[in-house]
């Protein structure tokens, strides 16, 4: 039941950071939007099994690698290519920071979540632009992404994250509201249990 | 299934060597394989995606001018701005130097080939016994000793020594300068009779001093304007306001018959910017 509940939650929350791009975005280096999916691994990182946690967050990360086709030159011009691989390993890894981290945190504040959507978040988007810059080194056999710039797409990043995590804080104040339904059912750390 | 759930680390090991395979793969290829998983997706979050889209433009535009920012714009309108200040001052200058033309034509008798020529003040020595300034233009601008320096109506002195680009102007409020010249009414003052006399200049009190008799002072009023009339200068120098009579009070020594009078300029030579030098007219 609990799959569904996700499968549902990551169809709406990816629909909307889609959809609501024009409404939400800040004109500033090329778009500033919020990340309601970085919103929504954080919330499973702190509330889940560990084997679910990473389980979801390559799923969200693969979501996000589909819907954000990157540009590649060809001989037509410029096309779209869906690149796996960037966003999924780096959701995995912030889901890997948020899961060393839960153990410090008050689980059921969005203040905490908004606190590791940024550090989680570093996280992420540092592994998906290394990823990403890495198809450039010329020995490799790949080619680079059309018009890529490390320091624009980092500045960018950056601010994205900052906004992400303003809205963790209505976000995930939603999400912890429907703890029931996703049911991890989490041992709550006490004096006498160990480290969950 | 069992062996995924005995070794979830191998798994996730496996499963994070085969994105980063996926994620340095060629982008042909990368588009061949990952291509046809990714139209189910699309096809089952396009439709919402695309009612909020709708949603988000109409209460959003695109080129919402409130929302946009163009740096590029905000920058070329401040350059714009100061451009325009820069502008303003430099017509408020050349509306001063006009007014400052026709006023000089106007008052003195400068033939029309006489040219006047605007120089900046560089240095203003009015300690030493010979007061002078020194100005940013010389012999090759048209300076020649002995041109006279005016501004507006008012002369400052003449060129006394000249260089390539600079020259040197001894002013007329130097100790003991003396001077011929006319009292006459000013605008702002009234009566017809013109007395010649000669003043010297007085550094105690920084002002041109006369004696006259005093039958004559009833014709002269303070606020009459000195002019020049000495054949000393040069002609384009004639005619030009020394000075305004300040003040006239009995000579000390001769109370009675005679009467002290002060002539303050109207210039302060130690605030000069700039000055107008009369270049002569170039002759046939």
């Amino acid at each position: 039941m609990r799959h569904v509940i996700f499968s549902l939650t990551l169809f709406v929350l990816l629909t909307l950071e889609l959809g609501l791009k024009q409404l939400l975005v800040i004109p500033r280096d090329g778009g500033v939007t919020p990340s309601f999916t970085l919103i929504l691994m954080v919330y499973v990182a702190l509330s889940a099994p560990r084997l679910i946690v990473i389980w979801s967050a390559v799923v969200i990360g693969l979501c996000i690698d589909f819907v954000n086709p990157l540009p590649f030159i060809n001989d037509r011009g410029i096309i779209a290519v869906p690149l796996i691989g960037p966003s999924s390993l780096g959701f995995l890894a912030g889901a890997i920071v948020v899961l060393e981290l839960r153990s410090l945190v008050f689980r059921q504040s969005p203040v905490a979540i908004g606190v590791l959507v940024i550090m989680s978040g570093l996280i992420y988007h540092l592994v998906a632009v290394a990823l990403l810059t890495l198809r450039g080194i010329p020995w490799l056999p790949t080619d680079a992404i059309a018009h890529w710039d490390i320091s624009g797409q980092l500045v960018r990043r950056f601010f994205e994250l900052i906004y992400s995590s303003l809205m963790s804080l209505p976000v995930g104040f939603l999400l912890l509201k429907l703890d029931p339904l996703f049911g991890y059912g989490l041992p709550v750390r006490t004096a006498r249990s160990g480290t969950t | 299934m069992n062996y995924w759930r005995t070794n979830p680390k191998r798994v996730l090991v496996a499963i994070v060597a085969l994105l980063f395979i996926c994620s340095i793969m060629p982008s042909s290829a990368a588009n061949w394989i990952w291509s046809t998983p990714q139209d189910p997706l699309m096809a089952v979050i396009s439709p919402l995606t695309k009612q909020l889209h709708r949603l988000s433009i109409s209460i959003r535009p695109p080129h919402d001018k409130r929302f946009s920012v163009d740096l590029d714009l905000l920058k070329e309108r401040d350059e714009l701005y100061s451009y325009n200040l820069i502008l303003q001052q430099q017509l408020e200058r050349a509306n001063d130097r006009i007014s400052q033309l026709g006023a000089v034509r106007k008052k003195s008798v400068l033939s029309q080939s006489a040219g006047l020529l605007f120089a900046s003040v560089v240095y203003t020595n009015t300690n030493l016994p010979h007061s002078t300034l020194t100005i940013d233009k010389g012999s090759f601008h048209g300076v020649a000793t002995g041109q006279a320096v005016v501004l507006r109506e008012s002369l400052l002195g003449r060129v006394s020594h000249v260089g390539h680009n600079a020259a040197t102007v001894t002013l007329i409020t130097q100790p003991k300068m003396h001077l011929d010249v006319h009292l006459v009414p000013s605008e702002s003052t009234t009566g017809t009779s013109v007395t010649v006399t000669q003043v010297l200049f007085d550094d105690d009190i920084n002002a041109f001093v006369t004696i006259m008799d005093a039958s004559e002072h009833n014709s002269i009023q303070i606020g009459h304007a000195a002019i020049l009339v000495d054949v000393r200068w040069p002609l384009q120098a004639q005619k030009f306001v020394v000075g305004y009579v300040a003040s006239m009070e009995p000579q000390p020594d001769h109370p009675l018959l005679q009467k002290r009078v002060v002539i303050k300029p109207v210039v302060d030579m130690n605030r000069l910017a700039e000055v107008l030098v009369v270049i002569n007219p170039i002759l046939d």
